[in-house]
């Protein structure tokens, strides 16, 4: 069964990609000398604490964004949408930012990823008022546009006026993602949030594929298409503010992810989601061992190397698009 | 000084016009003749001089007179920061901006190295004579900045005591028990920054006969130690110094990942305060007192 | 089978149906004519409710159809759209198959049971050569069968269907409306809104003339379409055809000669 096939492949993709990212590293640490005796401790250390939440955060947050592309593309009916235009990624790191530099987060470690779902659920519905409900995919990246300007610029101000000395350098991070130097805590930080809303994306399936047909048909057939919204706006809030508060925004999966796999699916929205969220896990794991493979010097940030495959991918949707007037 | 030379213009300025038949036009030339030659008088030795660096206000409270401190900064008043807050009480501050030097007229403008060509170029165009200090990387150009500022206040004899009496206590670091290895410390900063050869506190830690482990990773000057570096590298101790303790940023939440308390065992770091050794002088002997405290049985 | 009682429907402070009574029986295919904006399409979305009622009931096998749930009353009546749009470049007999949802609500898949309602649909609307082709590459004609057979796969007792011929050549035209005509059997019903007068007569058991709003006449299409009701209600002129065979064909608007 095609179906099937489909997301074994993903499945063993990721797996093997996961493998590879905790065997990678600034040391010369391998995956085998875990089975060896020399300087156990330290290997176990660099192993379990620095590369494996490094590889699970990676792989996690990439789904995030993966399945939140396709829900969001399934839910406007178009194939340009993505968490980042529909301002969800900036809107979850100003959340994130305020809580972070004002002092929040020593308060409890529920506030940081709380702010980015906060953030990110905002910025989203602001977008959709702003482009009012049956607007076309212009309106709804103009709203987008302005949304996420207006977010970048108070992230920008919230940086320069924060207390830390370090907070300003920092904003480079916050808009462009990084998976390096994040622990356990991290993860487990993430992983109530990303669950919650990844439950809310299951049973969305069948109601996106009604979509197909319009909206009166649909309803017609029994979605509900005010709580659709609702459940699919919450979900995305929950599983990108979580990753965005960790990792910073990174983009271009959500949009490019449901992209390539849409054809492989017969363009059903159902079947696309599960497929787009290991699509996405694996991008964001194959753009993070890229990121370590690069030659040593400052840091490559993980959006840029998103940015330099999805921008390109970006331009080639728009002149397809002209040409078949989809 | 400058009270007794007006005192003095005063009385002259009575004589000179009890003798009646002298012109007021005659008075006033005199007074334009005698009075360079008495605000000299009242000068000499008291050389005014404006800081707008930190670490050039330390140096310049720890051996100017009160009158020669026309300004300093606004930072050497924080407790955390500034080893002499107590005695920056008082004197005009600037915020390291030329425009505010203009109302305390200084006679020189004392600067780090690393200021920037812009303002450098201000200052000299508006004629203030600007004296450069380069950054200190061993304790020996502490010594040498020590002595040079001391120079320019006029008071060599000044730094010359200041000088020896560190000399003293670096003299008198036990050394390290014959049989042990040095412990070995790392200084580890927000986003990964430490020290290693030819930096200052890698000096200061040399001098207190601990082992910087930084040197072992090749580092020269300031570098960055990747986690997977740090673990692997073994310290004993880490060395921190807090800058801006109580704010946060993600560079500061790198200090409390899990790795590094597992990495030292449970050892705490050893606590610095930055006061003691962001800038060079007489108060890194504090900083080496406390390293050489913290050396202890590992 | 649906009964409608004195329903007013407005679209924000315009009052588009008024006081309308209808009642559709099952086996039956009720031709719903009037001109533009006379409220067919509008009295169709209320019984959908996909707009609410300002006043009457609307009654679908005796249950007022706003106290049935949303997934309960999908199943009981499908929908045709105006122009409905294809978001996604399904393949036909997934579309189709989209049809049988109704039935499998949430994230359920798809039975044996529903393929072989779709696989029958397929046949029934000659589609079978055109299953695996997808939607976006086939003519108007086909399109609209292929909507028309996923409305009928839902197997909902009422069909409502708003202007389904519109954009059509005449073989499919005929093709549609036979659909529509096969459809209606002992337990199902259809609601066709439809401007061909002649279509509406030969597919139809009765129309219903709609004009501002309210019904103007119904019954069979010879008492309906009269002169006089042709001439008040679309301002036409139209020329009739007698005997076994009822056809009218809309011929010129008064006033001008020719």
């Amino acid at each position: 069964m095609r179906p099937f096939h489909l997301v074994a492949a993903l499945g063993l993709l990721v797996m093997a990609l996961m493998l590879f990212s905790i065997n990678l590293g600034s040391s010369e640490i391998s995956l085998f000398d875990l089975f060896g005796t020399e300087r156990s401790h330290a290997v176990k250390l660099v192993l379990l604490e620095i590369r494996l939440p490094r590889t699970l955060i990676a792989a996690v947050a990439g789904a995030s964004f993966g399945i939140s592309g396709a829900a969001m593309q399934g839910l406007l009916r178009n194939p340009l949408a993505s968490p980042g235009l529909i301002g969800s990624s900036s809107g979850a790191a100003l959340g994130a930012i305020i809580v972070l530099y004002l002092g929040l987060g020593e308060v409890s470690w529920v506030l940081m990823p709380s702010g980015g779902m906060l953030g990110a659920l905002i910025a989203m519905v602001l977008v959709y008022v702003l482009a009012g409900r049956d607007a076309s995919i212009v309106t709804i990246v103009l709203a987008g546009v302005a949304i996420n300007s207006l977010a970048i610029a108070l992230m920008s101000l919230i940086l320069n006026l924060a207390p830390s000395p370090y907070a300003v350098q920092e904003i480079v991070l916050w808009t462009l993602g990084s998976v390096s130097n994040l622990g356990m805590t991290d993860l487990w930080v993430m992983l109530p949030a990303t669950v919650l809303g990844w439950l809310l994306f299951v049973g969305t399936g069948n109601a996106l594929e009604l979509l197909t047909l319009g909206e009166d048909t649909a309803r017609s057939m029994g979605v509900n298409l005010g709580f659709l919204r609702t459940r699919l706006f919450l979900a995305v809030a929950l599983s990108i503010g979580a990753a965005v508060s960790v990792t910073g925004a990174i983009g271009f999966i959500g949009l490019v992810i449901p992209h390539l796999l849409r054809p492989l699916v017969g363009y059903q929205p159902g079947r696309l989601l599960g497929v787009s969220a290991l699509g996405g896990a694996a991008m964001l794991l194959a753009a993070d061992i890229a990121v370590r493979l690069m030659p040593p010097g400052p840091e490559i940030r993980i959006g840029v190397l998103t940015a330099i495959v999805g921008a390109p991918f970006f331009l080639f949707l728009i002149l397809k698009t002209r040409r078949w007037q989809i | 000084m400058v009270g007794y030379s007006f005192l003095l213009l005063f009385f002259l300025h009575r004589q000179l016009t009890r003798l009646t038949g002298i012109r007021p036009i005659f008075r006033a030339l005199v007074l334009a003749v005698l009075l360079p030659g008495l605000s000299a008088f009242a000068q000499s030795g008291s050389l005014r001089i404006a800081s707008i660096n930190l670490c050039t206000d330390q140096l310049v409270l720890a051996l100017a007179d009160e009158e020669q401190v026309a300004s300093i900064t606004f930072l050497a008043r924080h407790a955390e920061s500034s080893y002499m807050a107590d005695r920056a009480a008082g004197y005009h501050l600037n915020h390291g901006q030329a425009e505010e030097l203009v109302s305390v007229d200084p006679d020189v403008v004392v600067a780090y190295s690393y200021i920037s060509p812009a303002k450098l170029r201000f200052l000299n165009e508006l004629g203030y004579r600007v004296e450069i200090f380069k950054l200190a990387n061993s304790i020996a150009e502490v010594y040498a900045n020590i002595k040079r500022m001391a120079e320019l206040l006029g008071k060599p004899v000044r730094g010359i005591q200041l000088v020896a009496r560190m000399q003293e206590r670096l003299d008198s670091v036990p050394p390290v028990r014959s049989g042990y290895p040095a412990p070995r410390g790392l200084i580890y900063e927000p986003n990964g920054y430490t020290g290693g050869r030819e930096t200052l506190r890698g000096d200061i830690l040399h001098h207190a006969n601990w082992h910087n482990v930084a040197t072992d990773a090749g580092i020269t000057g300031v570098g960055v130690l990747g986690l997977e570096a740090l673990l692997l590298i073994g310290a004993d101790r880490l060395i921190v110094s807090p800058y801006a303790p109580g704010t946060h940023s993600l560079g500061q939440r790198l200090l409390q990942h899990p790795a590094i308390e597992i990495i030292t065992s449970g050892r705490p770091p050893v606590n610095i305060p930055i006061r003691h050794w962001i800038c060079g002088g007489v108060m890194n002997v504090e900083a080496l007192a406390q390293l050489v405290e913290s050396r202890g049985p590992p | 089978m649906l009964k409608i009682s004195n329903v007013e429907v407005s679209l924000g402070n315009q009052k588009i149906v008024r006081g309308v009574d209808l009642t559709v029986r099952r086996g039956e295919v009720l031709g719903l004519l009037g001109p533009n904006g006379a409220g067919k399409s509008t009295l169709l979305r209320a019984v959908l409710q996909l707009i609410p009622t300002q006043q009457g009931n609307i009654e679908l096998e005796g249950a007022p159809v706003n106290s049935v749930r949303v997934e309960q009353r999908a199943r009981q009546v499908a929908y045709l759209a105006q122009q409905g749009p294809v978001n996604w470049p399904l393949t036909v007999e997934r579309l189709v198959a989209l049809g049988r949802f109704p039935h499998r609500p949430g994230w359920q898949r798809l039975t044996a049971e529903d393929r072989a309602v779709v696989e029958r649909i397929l046949d029934q609307t000659d589609l079978r050569q055109l299953g695996e082709r997808t939607v976006t590459t086939l003519s108007g004609g086909e399109r609209t069968r292929v909507l028309l057979a996923r409305a009928l796969a839902v197997g909902a007792p009422l069909l409502l269907a708003d202007e389904p011929v519109a954009a059509l050549d005449p073989a499919h035209q005929l093709q549609i409306m036979q659909l529509l005509r096969d459809y209606s059997d002992e337990d199902h019903a259809v609601i066709v809104v439809i401007h061909d007068l002649t279509l509406a007569a030969r597919f139809c058991h009765r129309v219903a003339l709609m004009h501002e709003g309210t019904i103007v006449a119904v019954g069979s299409a010879r008492d309906v379409l009269t002169p006089e009701n042709l001439a008040s209600v679309y301002n036409i002129d139209a020329r009739f055809g007698m005997g076994e065979d009822f056809f009218v064909i809309p011929w010129q608007s008064p006033g001008k000669q020719r």
